[in-house]
């Protein structure tokens, strides 16, 4: 029981935080992007990034295992590299979890950084600030609400990733068995008691989720 | 100082054709709502891209469409005072006033930005918030940011607009002996008679997104002279915009 515990749920934070982090470095500059910048292509490349909010799971899993898989394009590459294989390793769960993640932050801080007055970054420009400077020291800064939502949003969809996973990462426990799978397996092999336990701890977890963005939603603008 | 401005550009169905070269000293770009004054405004200070046009400061040429010459706006040294001030909310007062000073060592960094709150009234303001200060306020710490990296002139998109009638008039004696200390060249777009009278050494007139006539404020406001009808102390009367 103590070895069930401290495996599938320390491994899906595991998971989830090295998702989430990937998502944010990805996903704050498309969410610029999406927000200050018109260009060609702009309303396809939201729609592939929102995309795999709107899928089956299965079908992004599958999506993926044509790419990663051991004949994908990146999968051979990555063999070649002497990195081995990517399916049925905590890098597939990690990529499965960051791909379901992504849309959610992308989204909310799309909306943060459009709730930002552009003024503020022309006077910043006029003070001889740079681009990157200005989206670092005033952007973000004035968007945190709508990054921290997204964060937030984007952590409790990788904490949840089930049927990406599965198809990707497998079910190896103390590998890639997360959180979100042990309860399935507990549930088919009838230890109800350790599923219970595990749903009442996601539970509380994705409460304390919600209630983080209620608190900072109720924070107002600024 | 010597500014050479010539713009001709369109933002859907405005067109903007407008050319005036201003001498040392106080100008204002005078003109009802809508007549195309803070569009050029936003030209000179490389915020807005005309299809065609040329900006030169004293000898240096800022924007030239027809020779590709397109300096980014935080390489022309303007400063810039917008309509609401635009302070950083998440900066106090002195965050807001160094933010055009990065790249200078800290220590002289908070005496010059002691020295410019000093030199707009504000001392001891550092710590404070933008928004717990009053709009009079708001505006000298504006003035602060914008005067901080020593802008070669200073542009100002109609800066009294958001001001009460008495705190106006204050201020705009106080903007006056500001220039007088600083000697910074100052662009001014209004559409106030008042405060043309008050500040501008040189006006440039608008209408209808073309300039019509510029020349020393004493002479083009002089109600006695015999200057174009319908310049009268009232301003123009509004005029449908597009």
């Amino acid at each position: 029981m103590s070895e069930f515990l401290s495996s599938p749920l320390p491994l899906s934070l595991r998971v989830a935080f090295v998702a989430t982090l990937l998502a944010l470095v990805t996903g704050l500059p498309l969410a610029w992007l999406l927000a200050r910048r018109s260009f060609r292509g702009r309303d396809l490349l939201s729609v592939v990034v929102l995309l795999p909010m709107v899928l089956p799971p299965t079908v992004l899993g599958y999506y993926l295992l044509l790419v990663v898989g051991r004949e994908g394009m990146v999968g051979r590459i990555w063999e070649m590299a002497g990195l081995g294989r990517i399916v049925f390793t905590p890098t597939a769960a990690v990529l499965a979890a960051f791909v379901a993640a992504l849309p959610f932050l992308v989204r909310a801080a799309q909306g943060g950084f459009e709730q930002v007055d552009p003024t503020y970054e022309e006077a910043a420009r006029t003070l001889g600030r740079g681009e990157f400077s200005i989206f670092a020291t005033v952007t973000v800064p004035l968007a945190w609400r709508g990054i921290l939502a997204g964060v937030a949003l984007g952590f409790a969809r990788a904490i949840g990733e089930f049927g990406a996973t599965l198809m990707v990462a497998g079910n190896i426990p103390g590998r890639t068995q997360t959180a979100s799978i042990a309860i399935y397996d507990a549930v088919q092999a009838d230890r109800l008691e350790e599923a219970h336990l595990l749903a009442l701890l996601l539970s509380l977890m994705a409460g304390g989720v919600l209630l983080l963005l209620t608190r900072v939603g109720r924070g107002g603008r600024w | 100082m010597s500014l050479e401005v010539r713009i001709r550009t369109r933002v859907g169905d405005f067109h903007l054709d407008a050319a005036f070269q201003a001498p040392e000293g106080i100008t204002a770009l005078f003109g009802p709502s809508g007549a195309g004054k803070s569009l050029t405004l936003r030209c000179i200070a490389g915020l807005t891209l005309p299809a065609h046009g040329r900006v030169v400061v004293n000898g240096s040429v800022l924007l030239d469409r027809a020779a590709r010459i397109d300096l980014p706006a935080r390489e022309r040294r303007l400063g810039y005072l917008f309509q609401h001030h635009a302070l950083f909310p998440h900066l106090d007062v002195a965050g807001n006033v160094a933010f055009g000073l990065h790249g200078m060592p800290r220590p002289q960094r908070i005496e010059r930005v002691r020295e410019l709150l000093a030199l707009v009234g504000l001392e001891d303001f550092e710590g404070r918030r933008p928004g717990g200060l009053s709009g009079g306020e708001q505006q000298r710490v504006a003035l602060a940011r914008a005067l901080a990296p020593e802008p070669r002139l200073l542009l100002l998109d109609e800066p009294f607009s958001a001001l009460d009638m008495e705190i106006r008039i204050r201020l705009l004696d106080e903007l006056k002996a500001l220039h007088r200390r600083t000697g910074v060249p100052m662009l001014l777009v209004t559409h106030d008679l008042e405060e043309v009278r008050r500040l501008a050494h040189w006006v440039v007139r608008y209408r209808k997104g073309s300039v019509v006539e510029e020349g020393p404020t004493a002479t083009l406001l002089d109600p006695s002279g015999k200057d174009g009808p319908g310049f009268s102390p009232w301003g123009w009367p509004e005029e449908p915009t597009a």
